[in-house]
C-alpha cells in the first residue's frame, strides 16, 4: 500500500512537470504541440539507456548510446534529449498554418516518431523497449525508504520548475511572449523576435518534457512504445485546459485530478468486469471529460486574452480578461459563424 | 518484376479502399471545414456491425449494407448530437477539430470496452483466386474493387449533373452566398452528412472485409492515411481524392513488397507532413481560405 502511495506521488510529479511544459508551451507560447508525450519519451529512454549499461549487455534487449553514467546525469541527460528533439520539431511547428492543420501536422509527427520507434527494433528495442532500468542509488537505501526518498526528489524538481516557470512569466521575456501571443503584428512592431521568443519557450518545454519522461523512467524501470501513444498528450491537454490556460496552479489542479485520480487510482479499484476493462473506460471518462471541458469553457482552449495590470500588491499581474466571445479570440483570425 | 507487378495489385485494391474512405471525408470536410477526427471511429463501428451480423449468420453482403447504414446513422449522430451544438456556440476550426477528437476518444474506447480490446476475424471465404497478366485477385478484392469504382463514378457525376450535387458544391464554396441564392443549406448539409457516412462506411466494411477482422483501433489507425489524401488533394476535391487515393497506395505497397512494409504508415505519414509544410492547401484544392464553421 505504502508503495502505491508513493507511486502516485511520483506520477503526481510526472504529469505536473508534463503540464507546466505544455502550459508554457500552449498557454503562454500559443503553440500547438500534440506531439508533446514525445518529449517525455525521449527523456525516458535516454535516461533509460544513460543507466542501463553499454548496448547488448545482459537482458536481451538492443539499444543504443548504452552507457552507465552516475547519478543524476541520465535524468540530466534525457532532459536535454527532451529539448534536442524540440529544437529539431520546433520549426515544423513555427509555420503559419490554419490551427487544426497543425495540431493534426503535430498529431502526426508524433505517430510517425512512435511507429518509427516501435518498427527500428535497434533503436529503444521496438515494441517491447526498455526494461530493468536501474534506480539512481536505489543500493544505498532499504526497499522501504527508496520509494519515499524518490517522492522528495520528485517534489523537488517540481518545485525548481515550478519557481523557474513563475520567474519565467513575470519575466520581461514572459510579458513579450504573451505579447506576440496576443498580437504578433504589434510585437514585432516593437522589434521582438516572435520566431525566436517561440522557440525557446518550445525548447523549455522539451527540456522539463525529457526531465518528466527521465524522472518517471528512473522509478518505474521500464518504457515502451505503448507508454507514449498519441492519445497520453490529451491527458495533459485535458489536465492544462481543465486547470485553467496560463495558470500553472491551475494546470497543477488539472495534472493531480486528470492524471492521478482518473488515470492512476483508478488501477488500484477492486477488478469491475473482465481485466482491462477499467483500462478502456478511463479513456471514455477522459474524452467525456474532454468535452465537458470544451463545452463549458470553450475559450478555456484558446491563447487566455490577458491584460496587463496591478495587483494588490502592487506588482504587474496579468489576469484573464473579460470573457470575450470564443470566436474573436483565434490569433490566425479565424472566426467562427455558424451557418444553417 | 512479379513483385512489383504484385505490389500494383494489392496497391489497386488498398487505393479502391482508401479512395471511398477519403472522398467521404473531404465531402463532410469542404462542406463543414471541420477536421472530423472520429471520421475514423465510425469507420470502425461500421466495420464492427458488418461483423456481428454477418457471425449471427447473414451473409456478408447483408452484413455490409447494414454495416453501411449503421456507418451513416453514426455520422448523422455525430453530426448533429455534437458537432453541431458545438459549432452553435461558436467555437473556432480548431476547438471543433478538438471536439472530434474527443468523440473519437470516447467512440474508439466504448467499441473497446464492448469487444475486451480483441481483434475479431470474420469467417466468410475470400473467394476463387483470379489472375490478369500477373495480378492476382480474390473474389472479395475484385467485389470491393467493383464497388469503389461504382461508387466513386457515381459521386463524381452525382456532384456534377444533379441539382442536389451543385447545390453541395455551392453550399461547399459559400454557404452564406448558397443561401442567399435559395438553396436550402441546412437540408444541403444533412444530405452531406448522409452521404458522407454512406462513403465511411463503404471505406470501413471494406477495409474490414480485406483485412478479413475488426478491432477498436481499426478506423483511427486508418485516419492518416485518409488526412493525407484529403490534404494533399486539397479539401473537397472528390475526384483528385480518389486519384491520389490510388498513387499513394501504389506507392505504398510496391514499397512494402521491397522490404519496408513496416514503414507503410511512416511513408503515407511523410508524404502528409512535407504536404503540410510546403504547400498546406494541397494540390488542387479550392477551399482552404474558409474559415468559417458551416454545420
Amino acid at each position: 500500500m505504502e508503495y502505491y502511495i508513493s507511486t502516485v506521488l511520483v506520477y503526481l510529479a510526472v504529469y505536473a512537470l508534463g503540464a507546466w511544459a505544455l502550459n508554457l508551451q500552449f498557454g503562454l507560447g500559443g503553440i500547438v504541440n500534440f506531439a508533446f508525450i514525445v518529449f517525455e519519451a525521449v527523456g525516458a529512454y535516454v535516461a533509460g539507456v544513460m543507466s542501463l549499461g553499454s548496448s547488448g549487455a545482459s537482458l536481451g534487449i538492443t539499444y543504443i548510446w548504452g552507457a552507465k553514467l552516475p547519478f543524476p546525469l541520465p535524468l540530466l541527460a534525457g532532459a536535454v534529449a527532451g529539448g534536442l528533439v524540440a529544437l529539431v520539431i520546433g520549426p515544423a511547428t513555427m509555420r503559419k498554418m490554419r490551427r487544426d492543420y497543425q495540431a493534426a501536422a503535430m498529431l502526426v509527427v508524433a505517430i510517425i516518431l512512435n511507429q518509427v520507434v516501435t518498427n527500428a527494433k535497434g533503436i529503444f528495442n521496438g515494441a517491447e523497449g526498455l526494461a530493468g532500468v536501474p534506480s539512481p542509488l536505489s543500493q544505498y537505501f532499504s526497499a522501504s525508504t527508496y520509494p519515499w526518498l524518490y517522492v522528495i526528489w520528485g517534489l523537488f524538481l517540481m518545485l525548481i520548475v515550478y519557481l523557474f516557470l513563475q520567474r519565467l512569466g513575470r519575466s520581461p521575456f514572459g510579458r513579450t511572449l504573451r505579447a506576440i501571443r496576443d498580437d504578433e503584428a504589434a510585437a514585432v512592431a516593437l522589434g521582438k523576435n516572435p520566431w525566436a521568443t517561440r522557440m525557446t519557450v518550445f525548447v523549455i518545454g522539451g527540456v522539463i518534457g525529457g526531465l518528466a519522461g527521465g524522472l518517471l523512467m528512473e522509478y518505474i524501470g521500464a518504457w515502451g512504445t505503448s507508454a507514449w501513444g498519441y492519445q497520453e498528450t490529451f491527458v495533459l491537454v485535458v489536465a492544462v485546459v481543465f486547470g485553467g490556460i496560463g495558470n500553472q496552479r491551475g494546470a497543477l489542479i488539472g495534472a493531480a485530478l486528470v492524471g492521478v485520480i482518473l488515470l492512476q487510482l483508478t488501477l488500484f479499484l477492486p477488478p469491475v468486469g473482465y481485466p482491462g476493462l477499467i483500462n478502456s473506460l478511463q479513456w471514455v471518462v477522459i474524452g467525456a471529460a474532454w468535452l465537458v471541458v470544451l463545452w463549458f469553457r470553450p475559450d478555456g482552449i484558446l491563447p487566455e486574452r490577458a491584460f496587463l495590470g496591478l495587483s494588490r500588491k502592487g506588482r504587474l499581474d496579468f489576469r484573464r480578461g473579460a470573457s470575450g466571445s470564443a470566436g474573436e479570440m483565434d490569433q490566425r483570425g479565424e472566426k467562427a459563424v455558424s451557418v444553417g | 518484376m512479379s513483385l512489383l507487378v504484385s505490389g500494383i495489385g494489392f496497391g489497386i485494391i488498398s487505393g479502391a479502399i482508401l479512395s471511398m474512405s477519403s472522398i467521404g471525408f473531404t465531402l463532410q470536410f469542404g462542406m463543414t471545414n471541420v477536421l472530423n477526427l472520429a471520421y475514423g471511429t465510425v469507420m470502425t463501428i461500421a466495420a464492427l456491425i458488418t461483423y456481428v451480423v454477418n457471425i449471427s449468420g447473414y451473409s456478408i453482403f447483408v452484413a455490409a449494407f447494414i454495416g453501411v447504414v449503421f456507418a451513416m446513422i453514426a455520422t448523422l449522430a455525430v453530426g448533429w448530437g455534437v458537432l453541431q451544438p458545438f459549432a452553435h456556440k461558436g467555437l473556432p476550426l480548431f476547438a471543433m477539430a478538438m471536439v472530434s477528437v474527443g468523440v473519437s476518444l470516447i467512440g474508439d474506447y466504448l467499441v473497446a470496452s464492448i469487444t475486451h480490446s480483441e481483434i475479431y476475424q470474420f469467417q466468410f471465404p475470400a473467394g476463387q483466386t483470379y489472375r490478369f497478366s500477373g495480378l492476382t485477385f480474390t473474389t472479395t478484392d475484385l467485389v470491393i474493387i467493383a464497388i469503389s469504382i461504382i461508387s466513386v463514378a457515381a459521386i463524381e457525376l452525382a456532384l456534377h449533373r444533379t441539382r442536389l450535387g451543385v447545390a453541395i458544391r455551392a453550399t461547399s464554396a459559400s454557404a452564406s452566398l448558397a443561401r442567399a441564392c435559395g438553396i436550402p443549406t441546412r437540408k444541403v448539409v444533412n444530405a452531406t452528412w448522409l452521404i458522407s457516412g454512406l462513403f465511411c462506411g463503404l471505406g470501413g466494411v471494406t477495409l474490414a472485409m480485406s483485412y478479413q477482422s475488426v478491432t477498436y483501433t481499426m478506423g483511427t489507425a486508418y485516419l492518416p492515411y485518409i488526412l493525407a489524401v484529403v490534404i494533399v488533394a486539397g479539401i473537397g476535391s472528390v475526384g483528385y481524392a480518389a486519384l491520389i487515393s490510388l498513387v499513394l497506395s501504389v506507392v505504398i505497397q510496391v514499397a512494402g513488397v521491397f522490404g519496408a512494409s513496416s514503414y507503410n504508415v511512416v511513408i503515407a505519414l511523410a508524404v502528409l507532413l512535407a504536404m503540410l509544410l510546403i504547400r498546406p492547401k494541397g494540390l488542387f484544392g479550392e477551399l482552404f481560405e474558409k474559415t468559417e464553421v458551416a454545420i
